[in-house]
């Protein structure tokens, strides 16, 4: 067993990292906890635009990001730990992989904190029927990756603003459509009590097979430290919660590696190369067909297109307002990208806005224009 | 000699799947283990591999179709071993 330490909050170099891990590091199980800035992230097999408002996220300055594993769309932000864990696929029999194997030490490692979390659905973890953990898999070359989010003190009206009142019902496509669930966060269920009670129960042993080389450091008292503060009836931090709960996770010899240079440039150029890539993001965005009715500029407008590999083709715009043929020639053969469809609609509507108009209201009908287009 | 590759039964209960992505392209050629398709079933995205040296002949589904358990997804020319 591996853990890795894993400090960075870039939601790119984070993406990147477990999936440099998941095929570099292929003869060990392996296990990291780790935590992003805000982030939405979605299923490999998912449409964004059906999932999220991308303007308003553009707006707010919170990236969309494409895992590698199926399921649906999460919010990340740092209140939300997430953790990974790798092992071979032969270790399940038959070949059939399952998540109890995975969910089953995650709900233990809970338990044992005190958390009365317990498994809920397919794959979820819940306190009292509120879901507090989601989680998907990769299966790829003989090994499983198992990955979920752990909902500690997440802004959760934010995240049920983003995740669950704005998907959209224009695009018809086979791509997978996520869950909408009721959450709650940890902290509100992890008492000082329950950890505590918990600390005396802790089996040293699991202490002396921590591994730690000079570059592997991880200082693994800490954990303990903070518990003990708890007794003063201090409210835990997710710092402790995340020490806590690998300790509590992680029950056998095990190595702590901090990797080096050598590994995290590539784990840099994967980020910047897939993850941060339009081919990734958008350009997988499973074959779609788009339909909208709406108004523009207080007349009615229709629109719509399809899109395969992220390529728009059949683009049609029924307005009084546009010249139906230069769009369809500006549209098709387009990318499927907010930045390309936020610079064609001004190509678009270049005649239509005459110079009287102030820059305020030219910007406001682009912004319309954009809202009903993805 | 043709060769089949199918969508695989990744769990007692599972029926079918969704094709998510052809990761070859017809007249490529593929090594035994290499993966050709990516399949998407319960929120487990997994890597279809080949079983046969050779090349791909066709594709019987197209992505974002879903396929019955142990239907033919792909067909492969396998190569013949010199003798």
């Amino acid at each position: 067993m591996i853990v890795f330490i894993n400090d960075s909050y870039d939601p790119y170099y984070n993406q990147a990292f477990e999936e440099y891990i998941f095929n570099v590091f292929n003869n060990d199980d392996l296990v990291i906890i780790w935590r992003n800035s805000p982030v939405v992230v979605v299923g490999c097999y998912q449409n964004i635009c059906r999932e999220v408002n991308i303007h308003a996220l553009r707006k707010a300055g919170i990236p969309v990001i494409r895992r590698m594993s199926g399921g649906g769309t999460v919010y990340h932000d740092s209140g939300n730990v997430n953790y990974t864990m790798v092992c071979a696929r032969d270790r399940f029999e038959g070949g059939f992989v399952n998540y109890e194997y995975f969910l089953e030490r995650v709900v233990r490692a809970l338990n044992n904190l005190g958390i009365p979390a317990c498994h809920d659905r397919l794959c979820d973890i819940a306190i009292e029927g509120r879901k507090i953990s989601g989680s998907a898999q990769k299966v790829s070359g003989g090994r499983v990756l198992h990955h979920g989010t752990l909902l500690f003190s997440s802004e959760l009206a934010l995240l049920d603003e983003i995740t669950t009142k704005n998907k959209s019902n224009n695009f018809a496509t086979s791509a997978s459509e996520s869950a909408i669930c009721r959450v709650t966060n940890i902290n509100e269920y992890f008492t000082p009590d329950g950890m505590t009670a918990r600390k005396n129960t802790y089996d040293e042993d699991i202490f002396k097979y921590a591994v730690c080389k000079d570059n592997e450091i991880y200082n693994i008292n800490t954990a303990m430290e903070t518990q003990s503060t708890c007794k003063e009836h201090v409210k835990p931090d997710i710092e402790a919660f995340c020490e806590a709960f690998l300790l509590q996770l992680v029950r056998e010899k095990t190595r702590y590696i901090r990797l080096e240079s050598e590994h995290t440039e590539k784990i840099k150029l994967l980020a910047d190369e897939k993850y941060k890539s339009w081919e990734w993001t958008w350009g997988k965005t499973p074959a779609f067909e788009f339909k909208r009715e709406g108004v523009f500029k207080n007349v009615p407008i229709e629109i719509s297109y399809s899109a395969k590999k992220g390529i728009v083709s059949d683009f049609k715009i029924t307005s009084s307002f546009i010249d139906r043929c230069k769009a369809s020639s500006i549209f098709d053969g387009a990318r499927f990208d907010p930045d390309v469809f936020e610079k064609n609609i001004s190509l678009v509507l270049e005649n239509v806005n005459d110079k009287a108009k102030s820059v305020d209201e030219v910007n406001a009908d682009k912004e319309t224009l954009m809202q009903l287009i993805m | 000699m043709e060769k089949k590759l199918l969508m695989p039964k990744l769990r007692p209960e599972m029926e079918k799947a969704v094709l998510c992505a052809w990761l070859k392209e017809v007249g490529d050629e593929i090594k035994s283990g290499e993966p050709v398709y990516e399949i998407e079933t319960d929120k487990v995205v997994t890597q279809v591999e080949s079983s046969y040296d050779g090349v791909l002949k066709s594709k019987l589904y197209e992505e974002g179709d879903t396929v019955d358990v142990l239907l033919p997804v792909a067909l492969v020319e396998e190569k013949q071993e010199a003798v």
